[in-house]
């Protein structure tokens, strides 16, 4: 097994949990309604699949809801529409829609009414980011043909096996990863028999 | 092709057909680029992960580092390098042949290294094979790299030193225990 190859010490700015915004706030009436309840740990869901059609339909659910319940809360919820510098806010989208205004187009106006949606590795350094204490990056691998992808990145990602694989390929894997100087981040897993 | 791709530029399609016909090496170099936008993102030697923020490898026995990316696509390229390894402890050398980049079954050529050979030699043939000869002079260090590789890891694997124990407790019991 090689060690990861030298890095930038890993400093984790934020160790906290992210809670989320306003969750406690959820009514009565949407409780019955579990699909509109979020969760404390509920992120908005990412992807650049039809970035549009997410977001209408983030709309129409805030509309329906606004409309219905009166609940003005939710259309605080930020939307993110495109990349990471086009961001706006439902409320002030729905608010100059009413006004039969424009929505702002510039958000600097508007950033310091939202809560940042958050991605992984927030607030560490880029260099560090999805690195595990050994300094490795982790790996899915589901056989010895995905191990020796490895070979040439034995210092900077670890093989990880996948939940599902059984115990007797794992061995396999396990095996071919040591010949080829891989670290395996779960190699007790299955494994070992309890003595 | 066009119709089919949505991924290829518009500007690529145009410039392709707008290279002038005497030209060749340009023409080739736009179509090795085209062929690339066609089929880099999907094929069956691309690995995908989403975990440590996006991962892409590959699978090409032409592809040196294992890394996907249009320098070391062996499928796409005329020219490509592969390291594999081969019986006895030693590695295979795989070159395209330029003539004939549509005969996949008959267009590579294979010389082997063997495991006797030291690992000096070994280096030395596949870079005057890679780097002097200039065929492919940017593929030199990946090619060692990973003839390096493999030469090593088909030797014993050493075992793990035993782990330390940690805290004083720890200590205490296992010499308990010895006792």
């Amino acid at each position: 097994m090689v060690s990861a190859k030298k890095h930038v010490p890993i400093v984790k700015k934020r160790t906290k949990r992210f809670h989320r915004h306003q969750s406690e706030l959820s009514q009565p009436i949407l409780l019955i309604i579990k699909k509109m309840c979020l969760d404390a740990s509920w992120r908005k869901p990412k992807g650049s699949l039809y970035p549009s059609l997410i977001s209408v339909s983030i709309i129409a659910f805030a509309v329906v809801l606004r409309a219905k319940w009166s609940c003005h809360r939710y259309v605080q919820y930020k939307d993110e529409v495109g990349g990471g510098g086009r961001r706006t806010s439902i409320g002030i989208l729905l608010r100059s829609l009413e006004a039969s205004k424009p929505p702002p187009t510039s958000d600097t106006t508007t950033r310091t009414k939202l809560i940042r949606t958050l991605q992984i590795g927030f607030g560490s350094n880029k260099k560090t980011r999805h690195m595990m204490p050994s300094g490795h990056k982790a790996f899915l691998v589901n056989n010895t043909r995905d191990v020796e992808l490895l070979l040439m990145h034995n210092k900077t990602f670890a093989a990880e096996i996948s939940h599902a694989v059984s115990s007797r390929k794992r061995i396999d894997i396990i095996q071919r990863a040591k010949e080829l100087g891989v670290k395996v981040t779960n190699p007790k897993a299955r494994v070992t028999t309890e003595v | 092709m066009a119709h089919h791709s949505t991924q290829v530029s518009s500007d690529l399609i145009w410039e392709i057909a707008h290279v002038g016909v005497g030209d060749t090496a340009r023409r080739r170099n736009y179509v090795r680029g085209l062929k690339f936008g066609i089929i880099g993102n999907q094929n069956s030697y691309l690995v995908k992960r989403a975990q440590s923020g996006g991962v892409r490898f590959s699978r090409d026995p032409l592809n040196l580092t294992n890394v996907h990316s249009r320098k070391n696509a062996g499928f796409v390229n005329d020219k490509a390098v592969g390291v594999v390894p081969a019986k006895d402890g030693g590695v295979s050398l795989i070159t395209k042949k330029v003539k004939h980049p549509q005969r996949p079954a008959s267009h590579s050529h294979t010389t082997t290294l063997s495991g006797k050979k030291s690992t000096r030699k070994t280096y030395k043939t596949i870079a005057s094979n890679t780097a002097k000869s200039g065929y492919r002079p940017d593929l030199r260090a990946s090619a060692i790299a990973r003839a390096s590789a493999i030469r090593k890891s088909q030797k014993e694997p050493k075992d793990l030193p035993e782990s330390k124990l940690r805290g004083a407790k720890a200590k205490k019991a296992a010499a308990e225990k010895e006792e």
